[in-house]
């Protein structure tokens, strides 16, 4: 276990190493730099050639690489050219929102998953199966921002019941925290809701089969009971890998959301940064974003093993 | 059924405690609307006064950056030693008087006593030397208007400022509003890196607090703040912190601030999109604030390409029809004015209409005429936009059809903002590009005119007007020799097109707070809550 | 001799009938499913307004009124009118070009892209650590991130768009052909013919390759739904199908400026994109159902 542990985050150093290049790479091919964005439309060119130097952004690519790498082998992420203070700062301030939402559109999801996900899979093969099989589908087809405009032109242009977009923290009181997030974690958690109650579908489907439920069935214990004290359990495996996924697609996948709503979240911070060209924001937020994801993974993973210990951690490179 | 019900039943429970939830919220908003109408109208001191901005400003220090969000916040926390007021008269601010000497080289600024920074130092002479001698080398435009000068120290209240030659304008410069001269402590100033200074101290109204990247940006009254003895005037005259603290809100979604201005959660909204202007305008509790923002301009690029073809430029002036351009760019009419004017109408000093017969003469036949004479081929110009101002970019889809109708192959290249910035600083990339330039005070600062900027404008008879205007003996002279300029960028030249003034609106809500004026962007000073 | 001849002509005979028997219970079965007939009907409507439409669309796409700038759906204009004033129905029907087109152009090229390397990763071990490693590395970013930053760095273009969704979802149909490849090459007969001195040129794409072509197929459908979605998220941005040229996304952009006053805008190009990206899903499903019931859809 342990040295599975170990090699599992041995594998993350080429992929990080391959991300930072990547990210560096691609930084560094776009047009536009940071000084003549902080400058503004009417500085002159003189100024900005200054700028630039004075940030060793004239410096060769592989120099600033090597730098930056260097840096973050010590922990520093550098400092953001626009919002004064270091990466690792910006990104914390920008983290509260992106984890706020992400837990509130994973209740949602798991909310509206879990039991539409066994109520169709108690009548399987049935139509109200395939209708739900469909409403499902219909659930991942619609891009999660889509969804966000449909629901502030409902929810808040036409019934006024929500704020259009926009921000609280949570200093700010618990329900005018919540009720900014309320459509975005909607819009977020339907479209995780869908997968989940698809996994939930399936994995019920097969545990229902198999042969110790049968047994259960037949010694005339209560159907509730199978339902729930056997067949869930042991179909939770599989769920919890996609609440691990979709949980892990939320802390960044959400950007287009949170650009909708206005929320000042790790998406936000690392399309605005893209605009301003931030270069520190963007490369060490996109670092942090990848080893989230892949630590998320790796937890899940080996929650497995806890939960149900027939699963044993092997191969998978 | 029962069955399938109860299991059912807690989803329900669950669904109707949200629907209480959602009810709870809807009432709380009407009952607060409620508040708002009945309130009385006095002016009260205290509260904080919520604005939702439009962009991030990259630093607030003034005097580095030109951008707008910088100086929207800064006029709050800095002051100048001059300021302009709403028709352009240079005010004492900072400054309590100036002297000019006969020979026009040397100016004498006789600083106000008893202000203090909001770090609590008295502001004194060395700060303003410092202050104004670092202005002068970060801003190419002043640098520019006033030539080689140098401030110096006279005595604790008393600095003086030599120039090469005589100029004209130096003191509107000095109390221009973008990229401005703010007076900020020496030691900041020597210890401030390239990119802005590290430390927000000023001597104005409100003091800075806190900024979070993204979010907000947060000033306060300033208890110690010493206004000058006259009557509120734009930026000049008696300030007052009325409110407590400012919140500027970093909205950078248009549709996102006219939803929280619309809702209540902000007193002021910056720059609405056009299209919500009648839905602002006939609103009981919100009012539109109107404000002159530029001139829509296409700059072409005089160093390489089709358009280094004088003709060609001015084919492209005679044949587009520049209403339907600004129609395209900004809708409602309320948004554009037709003007010639390379200096703004309102700015009464400099203003003239010299050339207007080659201004939007919508003749595509005289067009098709000039193209035919001029050296064009049938190549693709390439029109340099950006959708980051969705005015820049509609106005090229416009100019695009426009000049195809001449015959002009058109291609639109479309970046970001970013990129265009430093896309046109390169001759190869464009062939013209399109963009919005604010208000300056002297003709010698129009931006498109100068050689160096993008576009490379590099023609002899427009560099001795240039020079003439800025050596004129007086206003009056430097006006004709302006005249004579302007009249010959229409005519011949044609460097650029300024396809017509626009305006952009900010909203408030006007039974809330009261007293805000606007000059070249918002004054929260003498600003109240009225609730 | 005639026996054999016989027996053999019995035989494929036989196989034939079995073939055809196949053909028709894999159709029936198809269409037994009422979903995936929902799916391949919306599928192919989209299909057929992507080719058409421009021929049953009144007004061209590209032309301004200014005067009659965000007009409501009416008799005259289906759809309304944008905030140029152009005809609203005209540019959904047009955008169906750019959204279908990029969607099916990325799910082609990721197809082709990711069997390469799915397969020849799936052989070599050496190539397989490489390559898997740098797919990691690109699947480690949320997809919509690693396109906005691609598409920052080459420009708004819409050949860039297909290029940088190409780049972001090769790797997981690579995954996907590599997973279905590793399966075959663990055969026995695959270790037979090695030691037989096949090519491998010939045993990666005449033996393993056609075992991967179902799920490939079933994974390249939601692709080209994914590409969709994701298209319309760059386009909403401002950095995906360069403007004036209509696409869904770009539709959808210019209407969150007017969300308050123009429903329409956001609404039309809104239905668009679910409906196509729905007809694909359920298509996929079904096909799912059918060639490859053990592929598990990720999101991405």
């Amino acid at each position: 276990m342990k040295s599975y542990i170990l090699k599992r985050i041995l594998s993350l150093i080429p992929v990080l190493l391959i991300v930072s290049i990547v990210v560096f790479m691609i930084i560094h091919l776009t047009p536009g730099d940071p000084a003549s964005v902080m400058l503004g439309p009417e500085a002159s060119q003189e100024d900005v050639e200054q700028l630039k130097n004075h940030l060793g952004l004239n410096d060769p690519v592989y120099q600033q690489y090597f730098h930056w790498v260097e840096g973050v082998f010590q922990g520093d992420l550098g400092d953001s050219f626009f919002m004064d203070k270091p990466v690792t700062a910006a990104i914390i301030e920008h983290l509260g929102p992106t984890i706020s939402l992400a837990i509130l559109s994973q209740i949602t999801a798991i909310l509206i998953a879990l039991p539409l996900g066994i109520f169709a899979a108690r009548k399987r093969g049935t139509v109200t199966d395939q209708t739900f099989m469909g409403i499902s589908l219909l659930g991942i087809s619609i891009p999660h921002f889509l969804f966000g405009l449909f629901l502030i032109i409902i929810l808040a242009i036409n019934l006024r019941w929500l704020p259009v977009a926009g921000y609280r923290p949570l200093s700010a009181g618990l329900w005018e925290h919540i009720k900014y997030l309320i459509m975005p974690a909607i819009a977020l958690g339907t479209g995780q809701a869908a997968l989940i109650a698809r996994m939930t579908r399936s994995s019920m489907v097969e545990t229902l089969n198999l042969n110790f439920i049968k047994t259960a069935r037949a010694k005339g214990l209560h159907e509730r009971k199978v339902i729930y004290k056997h067949t869930l359990r042991n179909a939770f495996i599989p769920i919890l890998t996609v609440i691990g996924q979709t949980f892990g697609t939320l802390v960044a996948g959400a950007a287009v959301t949170e650009t909708v709503f206005n929320i000042p979240g790790i998406g936000q911070l690392i399309i605005n940064s893209v605009e301003r060209r931030d270069y520190m924001v963007i490369q060490g937020t996109v670092l942090m974003v990848t080893v989230t994801y892949v630590l998320i993974n790796l937890i899940v993973d080996l929650l497995y093993g806890v939960i149900d210990p027939r699963v044993r951690l092997k191969k998978e490179s | 059924m029962s069955k399938r019900l109860k299991n059912f039943s807690w989803l329900i429970t669950v669904l109707l405690l949200l629907s209480v939830a959602l009810i709870g919220c809807s009432s709380e908003n009407t009952s607060k609307e409620k508040d708002s109408a009945s309130g009385d109208t006095a002016v009260k001191k205290g509260g904080d006064l919520h604005v939702a901005i439009d962009a991030q400003p990259p630093t607030l220090d003034p005097q580095v950056s030109t951008t707008t969000a910088t100086k929207e916040i800064a006029r709050h926390i800095f002051e100048t030693l001059l300021v302009l007021s709403p028709d352009y008269e240079v005010q004492p601010m900072l400054a309590e008087s100036v002297d000019k000497s006969e020979d026009g080289l040397t100016y004498t600024f006789h600083l106000r006593q008893g202000v203090k920074f909001h770090n609590g130092k008295e502001m004194t002479a060395e700060d303003v030397v410092a202050s104004m001698n670092r202005w002068l080398t970060v801003s190419t435009r002043a640098a520019n208007a006033i030539g080689k000068g140098q401030f110096t120290e006279k005595d604790k209240y008393t600095v003086e400022l030599k120039i090469e030659k005589p100029t004209v304008g130096v003191l509107d410069v000095i109390a221009s509003t973008n990229q401005f001269a703010a007076i900020m402590p020496k030691e900041i100033i020597e210890n401030a890196p390239k990119e802005g200074v590290t430390e927000i101290v000023g001597t104005g109204p409100f003091k800075f607090v806190e900024w979070k990247p993204d979010q907000y940006i947060q000033v306060a009254k300033y208890d110690d703040y010493k206004p000058v003895e006259a009557k509120p005037d734009g930026l000049a005259g008696k300030k007052e912190a009325l409110v407590d603290n400012i919140m500027f809100e970093v909205v950078t979604d248009g549709s996102t601030r006219l939803g929280g201005i619309t809702t209540g959660q902000y007193q002021i909204a910056y720059q609405i999109p056009s299209d919500n202007y009648e839905q602002i305008a006939s609103s009981s509790d919100m009012k539109p604030i109107l404000n002159l923002y530029g001139g829509l301009t296409m700059v072409f690029n005089k160093k390489q390409g089709p358009f280094t073809d004088q003709k060609l430029r001015q084919a492209v002036n005679t044949g587009i029809n520049n209403k339907d351009v600004l129609v395209g760019a900004y809708g409602n009419d309320k948004f554009y004015r037709l003007d010639n004017g390379l200096m703004y109408k309102d700015q009464a000093k400099w203003y003239t209409d010299a050339g207007k017969e080659y201004y939007n003469q919508n003749d595509k036949e005289k067009a098709k005429q000039l193209l035919k004479e001029s050296n064009y081929n049938g190549e693709e110009v390439r029109i340099l936009t950006t959708r980051d101002y969705e005015y820049s970019y509609n106005s090229a889809v416009v100019l695009k059809e426009e000049m195809e109708k001449i015959g002009i192959k058109v291609k639109l290249d479309v970046v970001d903002w970013a990129t265009l910035t430093t896309k046109r600083n390169d001759p190869a990339a464009w062939d013209a590009f399109i963009t919005g330039f604010s208000p300056v005070s002297l003709p010698t600062q129009t931006l498109p005119l100068d050689p160096g900027y993008a576009g490379w404008p590099v023609d002899e008879k427009l560099q001795q007007y240039t020079e003439q205007i800025r050596t004129a003996p007086s206003d009056k002279d430097a006006y004709a020799v302006w005249e004579e300029m302007q009249e010959y960028v229409w005519k011949d030249y044609v460097p650029y097109i300024k396809i017509g003034d626009y305006y952009t609106f900010h909203a408030y809500r006007n039974q809330e707070i009261k007293g805000n004026t606007y000059f070249e962007g918002m004054i929260l000073w003498n600003t109240s809550l009225t609730k | 001799m005639e026996l054999v001849v016989e027996k053999k002509r019995q035989l494929s005979d036989f196989r034939r009938d079995i073939n055809r028997e196949r053909r028709r219970l894999f159709v029936r079965r198809f269409f037994s499913n009422k979903l995936t007939v929902t799916g391949s009907v919306i599928l192919l409507l989209t299909l057929l307004i992507t080719i058409f439409g421009p021929m049953i669309s009144a007004y061209n796409p590209y032309e301004m009124v200014v005067t009659s700038r965000l007009k409501a759906p009416s008799g005259e204009h289906l759809f309304g009118t944008d905030n140029l004033g152009r005809d609203l129905f005209a540019r959904v029907v047009y955008g169906a070009r750019a959204s279908m087109g990029v969607g099916l152009s990325v799910a082609i090229i990721t197809s082709i892209l990711g069997m390469v390397v799915g397969l020849y990763s799936s052989y070599y071990k050496i190539l397989d650590h490489i390559l898997m490693r740098i797919c990691d590395g690109l699947m480690a970013f949320p997809a919509i991130l690693l396109a906005i930053a691609l598409m920052a760095a080459l420009g708004t273009k819409i050949e860039n768009v297909i290029i940088a969704l190409s780049a972001v979802f090769t790797p997981y149909v690579a995954r996907v052909v590599r997973s279905a490849a590793l399966v075959v090459r663990e055969q026995t007969y695959i270790e037979a013919m090695k030691a037989q001195g096949a090519s491998s040129l010939r045993i990666i794409w005449a033996h393993i390759a056609p075992n991967t072509l179902s799920p490939l197929i079933v994974y390249a459908t939601f692709i080209f739904a994914d590409a969709i979605i994701i298209e319309a998220g760059l386009s909403f941005l401002g950095v995906g199908v360069p403007a004036p040229d209509p696409s869904w996304g770009n539709i959808l952009y210019d209407g969150k400026l007017v969300i308050f006053t123009a429903w329409w805008m956001t609404f039309f190009p809104g239905i668009a994109i679910i409906l196509s990206v729905l007809g694909l899903n359920l298509f996929g499903d079904g096909l799912r159902d059918l060639l490859d019931p053990h592929t598990n859809r990720s999101k991405k």
